[in-house]
C-alpha cells in the first residue's frame, strides 16, 4: 500500500440534549503522497469535523469517534497516545485554519509563534529558529519578513495572517497538510495570491494536501481528486476533470451551476432549492431527496449505496445523471 | 479598438438633468483624523472616501466593487446619513441629506434601509424573529398589534420562511435563513433605497444564488433601488445596471456594467476580473494577479492611488492624480493610460 493516509468507515457523533448529531457517517478517504484532494460541501455537512477527526483534535466528550482503520504513513493513528500525536502534529501532518485571526495567539508576535514550530520539532537553538522563521515568512511572500517577524497578529492584514499560517504549516515540511477553508475569509484578489502560494509550496515540497472548501472554483484551481460530501456522507468521489465535465450526482451539478460565472450570462442565478436539513432531523432515504429534482419514491425510501462507477469514481445515487456536460 | 476621448465630462453633470435620480453625491469626502504622534505634529487623515461623485437612478441596481478597506462601506454609511461627510453633499430625492431637520431626516431614513454582511452579528441573539422583524414598525409606530403580526407573517412568507419560524431565535437558523431574516427586517417599512453591503460574502456559494434571486424578486415586486456592494465582480455582473470600481477611497472606473465587462480599461478592474476563479477547466484565463496588498489609507500614495500595485505605472502616475474622464458613452475612468497593456 502506498497511501499516505487511509481512513476507513470514519464516524463521528455528538450526543446532545436534543438528540444525537451524526456529523460524519462512515467515510472512506485515501490520500496518496504529493496529491491534492478536496472535500467539498455546504456548511454543516461534516467536512471540518472529518479533518479534525483525522488530526485527532476532537475532544471526547462531547465527540464520539469511531473508525475501522485510520493509518497515516504506516502508523495506526487510532492506537497513538496523545503524546505521540503531539509529536506528529505540526511535524508530519499540519493544519491551516480558516480564520487566521483566531488561529493565531493575539498576545504573541507572529515570529515567535513560528519559532515554536522549530523549537518543538527540531533541535534548533533560538537564533537558528528565528533565522528559519524569517526564511519561512519570505517563502510565503511576506514583504520585509525581518520587520513582520515582530508584528502582532492584529497589525497584519487578513491576507498576511493567512500567509503566516501557511508558513507555519509548511515550516517543518510535513507530509500532509489539511487546509480548512483557507481563503474563505479573504477578498477575491488576495484569495488568488494565497492559492498560488499554497499550490507553489505544495508542488515544491511534494506535500499531500487535503483542501476543505465549499467553493468549487477554488477546487478547480487546486485539486487532483474531489470528494463531495452531503449531510455526513460522501455522495460522489471522482477525479477533478471527470467531476467537473460530467457530474453524476444531482447535488454536485447543483453546486457546480451555483458558482457565479464571468462568461455565461443570465438574468437568474441557478440555485439549489431549500436548505441543508438539520443534522438532528435528517430525511429518510437519500438525504438529498428533499432538494433533488430527480427524486422518485425509491429515493425517499432507501439510502443509496456508494457504488463504483468505474475504477476511479464512486457515486451514491439511485438515478445518476448521464451524458450531461457542464459548461 | 479602443477609442478614448478626453473630454472632461463628469458623471453627475451629465445626469443632473434627468429627474429619475434617487440619490447622488457631489465630491463626497469622508476623512477620519488620526491621532497625532506629537502635540503639534501634522494632522493626518484616513481618507476613506475622497471626492466621490456617484448617481443612482430610481429602480436600478448600482454595483460598488473593491477590495476590503477601499471605502465601500464608508460610502454606503455616508449615503444613509449614518456618517457625516467631511466635505461634499449627499442628495436623496433632491434634498441635501445633511441639511435636513431631525424630523425630516428621520422621515427620509425610513425610505433607506440596509442589509448587512454578517448575518451572525447583525441579529440580536436574544430576540426572536417576530421581535427582530417588527422592530422597525414598532419604532415607526401607528400599527396595531394585529396589523403588526399580520405584516410580519406576510414578510416571512415573502422572504421564504415559515410561520413556525416566528418565535424561533437566530441561533436556530442557518446562515442563509438568517440573511433572509435580515432582508425581511430591511424591507418591513417599504423602503425606496436598499443598501446591500456584501449580502452573500459570509454565505456558502450554494446559498449565494438563493439570496441573490430573492433580492432580485423583491426588487421587481417592491420597485426598490439597490446599492449592491461586493468584492466579487462575478456576483455583480448580472444584477447591476451600473457599476463603480473603487480603490483606496477613489473611483477608478464607473459606468454601464456591460460596457465595463466588455471593455475593462482600468488595470485595477482587469485585475479584479482575472481574480475571479472559474469552474470551467478548459477556459484559459489570462491571469493578472496583483502583487502586494492595498496600502494603508493613511498617507495614501501620491499621484494615482493605484500606482504602487499597477504593473504599468510610469513616472506620470506617481506624480499626477488622474481625473475621471469619459471614454465611452457611459464609461468613465480615472487612469492616465486607459486600456494600457490590453491585448488587441
Amino acid at each position: 500500500m502506498n497511501e499516505l493516509l487511509n481512513v476507513q468507515n470514519l464516524k463521528v457523533i455528538f450526543p446532545t440534549e436534543r438528540g444525537i448529531v451524526r456529523a460524519v457517517e462512515g467515510i472512506d478517504l485515501c490520500v496518496h503522497p504529493g496529491e491534492c484532494i478536496a472535500i467539498v460541501g455546504e456548511s454543516g455537512c461534516g467536512k471540518s469535523v472529518t479533518s479534525l477527526a483525522i488530526m485527532k483534535l476532537l475532544s471526547s466528550p462531547p465527540a464520539l469517534m469511531h473508525a475501522d482503520e485510520m493509518t497515516f504513513d504506516g502508523k495506526n493513528l487510532l492506537q497513538m497516545s496523545e503524546k505521540q500525536m503531539l509529536d506528529l502534529r505540526g511535524k508530519d501532518m499540519s493544519m491551516i485554519f480558516q480564520d487566521a485571526l483566531t488561529a493565531l495567539n493575539p498576545v504573541m508576535c507572529v515570529g515567535r509563534q513560528l519559532d515554536e514550530m522549530f523549537l518543538r520539532h527540531t533541535k534548533m537553538t533560538r537564533t537558528e529558529a528565528k533565522a528559519a522563521s524569517i526564511k519561512a515568512l519570505r517563502l510565503v511572500g511576506v514583504p520585509a519578513p525581518e520587520k513582520r517577524y515582530h508584528d502582532y497578529p492584529h497589525q497584519l492584514s487578513g491576507g498576511m495572517r493567512q500567509r503566516v499560517l501557511i508558513a507555519m504549516a509548511f515550516a517543518i515540511k510535513p507530509k500532509l497538510i489539511i487546509a480548512d477553508e483557507p481563503t474563505t475569509a479573504l477578498d477575491v484578489t488576495i484569495q488568488a495570491q494565497v492559492l498560488d502560494i499554497l499550490q507553489k509550496l505544495q508542488r515544491e515540497n511534494g506535500t499531500a494536501l487535503i483542501l476543505i472548501t465549499h467553493d468549487l472554483s477554488v477546487v478547480a484551481h487546486m485539486a487532483d481528486r474531489v470528494y463531495v460530501m452531503y449531510c455526513g456522507k460522501i455522495v460522489e468521489h471522482a477525479p477533478l476533470r471527470d467531476l467537473f465535465t460530467d457530474p453524476k450526482h444531482p447535488y454536485t451539478q447543483g453546486l457546480l451551476s451555483s458558482v457565479p460565472h464571468l462568461t455565461a450570462s443570465s438574468n437568474r442565478f441557478v440555485q439549489i432549492p431549500d436548505n441543508v436539513p438539520s443534522p438532528l432531523k435528517k430525511p429518510s432515504g437519500c438525504y438529498f431527496h428533499t432538494r433533488c429534482s430527480h427524486c422518485t419514491p425509491e429515493c425517499t425510501q432507501c439510502m443509496p449505496r456508494l457504488t463504483d462507477v468505474d475504477d476511479h469514481r464512486q457515486l451514491r445515487c439511485h438515478h445518476p445523471l448521464g451524458g450531461e456536460h457542464h459548461g | 479598438m479602443i477609442t478614448v476621448s478626453c473630454a472632461a465630462i463628469i458623471p453627475w453633470e451629465v445626469n443632473t438633468m434627468a429627474d429619475n435620480t434617487l440619490i447622488r453625491t457631489e465630491d463626497l469626502c469622508v476623512w477620519f483624523p488620526v491621532r497625532r504622534a506629537l502635540p503639534f505634529g501634522k494632522r493626518r487623515y484616513v481618507k476613506a472616501v475622497d471626492n466621490v461623485s456617484i448617481t443612482i437612478e430610481k429602480g436600478e441596481t448600482f454595483g460598488l466593487v473593491g477590495e476590503s478597506g477601499c471605502g465601500k462601506s464608508t460610502l454606503a454609511n455616508a449615503l444613509l446619513g449614518m456618517q457625516k461627510p467631511t466635505a461634499g453633499k449627499v442628495y436623496f430625492k433632491g434634498k441635501d441629506l445633511n441639511a435636513l431637520s431631525i424630523k425630516d431626516f428621520k422621515e427620509a431614513r425610513r425610505d433607506m434601509q440596509m442589509i448587512f454582511q454578517d448575518p451572525f452579528s447583525s441579529l440580536d441573539p436574544r430576540w426572536d424573529v417576530y421581535r427582530l422583524i417588527s422592530e422597525p414598525m414598532y419604532i415607526r409606530g401607528g400599527y396595531t398589534k394585529e396589523q403588526m403580526e399580520q405584516e410580519v407573517l406576510r414578510l416571512l412568507k415573502l422572504v421564504g420562511l415559515n410561520e413556525d419560524d416566528l418565535h424561533r431565535y437566530p441561533s436556530e437558523f442557518s446562515g442563509g435563513q438568517r440573511q433572509r431574516i435580515g432582508i425581511a427586517r430591511a424591507i418591513s417599512l417599504h423602503p425606496d433605497f436598499l443598501v446591500c453591503d456584501e449580502p452573500v460574502s459570509a454565505l456558502d456559494v450554494s446559498v449565494h444564488a438563493q439570496i441573490l434571486n430573492l433580492l432580485m424578486e423583491l426588487q421587481q415586486e417592491m420597485n426598490m433601488t439597490y446599492l449592491f456592494i461586493s468584492h466579487n465582480l462575478a456576483v455583480v455582473k448580472d444584477i447591476c445596471k451600473n457599476l463603480c470600481v473603487m480603490y483606496l477611497g477613489q473611483v477608478m472606473e464607473t459606468g454601464d456594467t456591460q460596457e465595463i465587462f466588455n471593455n475593462p480599461l482600468h488595470p485595477y478592474t482587469r485585475s479584479l476580473l482575472s481574480a475571479v476563479l472559474s469552474v470551467n477547466l478548459d477556459e484559459k484565463q489570462e491571469r493578472m494577479i496583483l502583487k502586494g496588498e492595498i496600502p494603508s489609507p493613511i498617507d495614501a500614495p501620491k499621484g494615482c492611488r493605484f500606482c504602487t500595485r499597477c504593473p504599468y505605472a510610469s513616472e506620470k502616475c506617481h506624480q499626477e492624480t488622474p481625473q475621471l474622464q469619459q471614454c465611452g458613452e457611459k464609461h468613465f475612468i480615472a487612469c492616465h493610460f486607459p486600456g494600457i497593456g490590453m491585448e488587441k
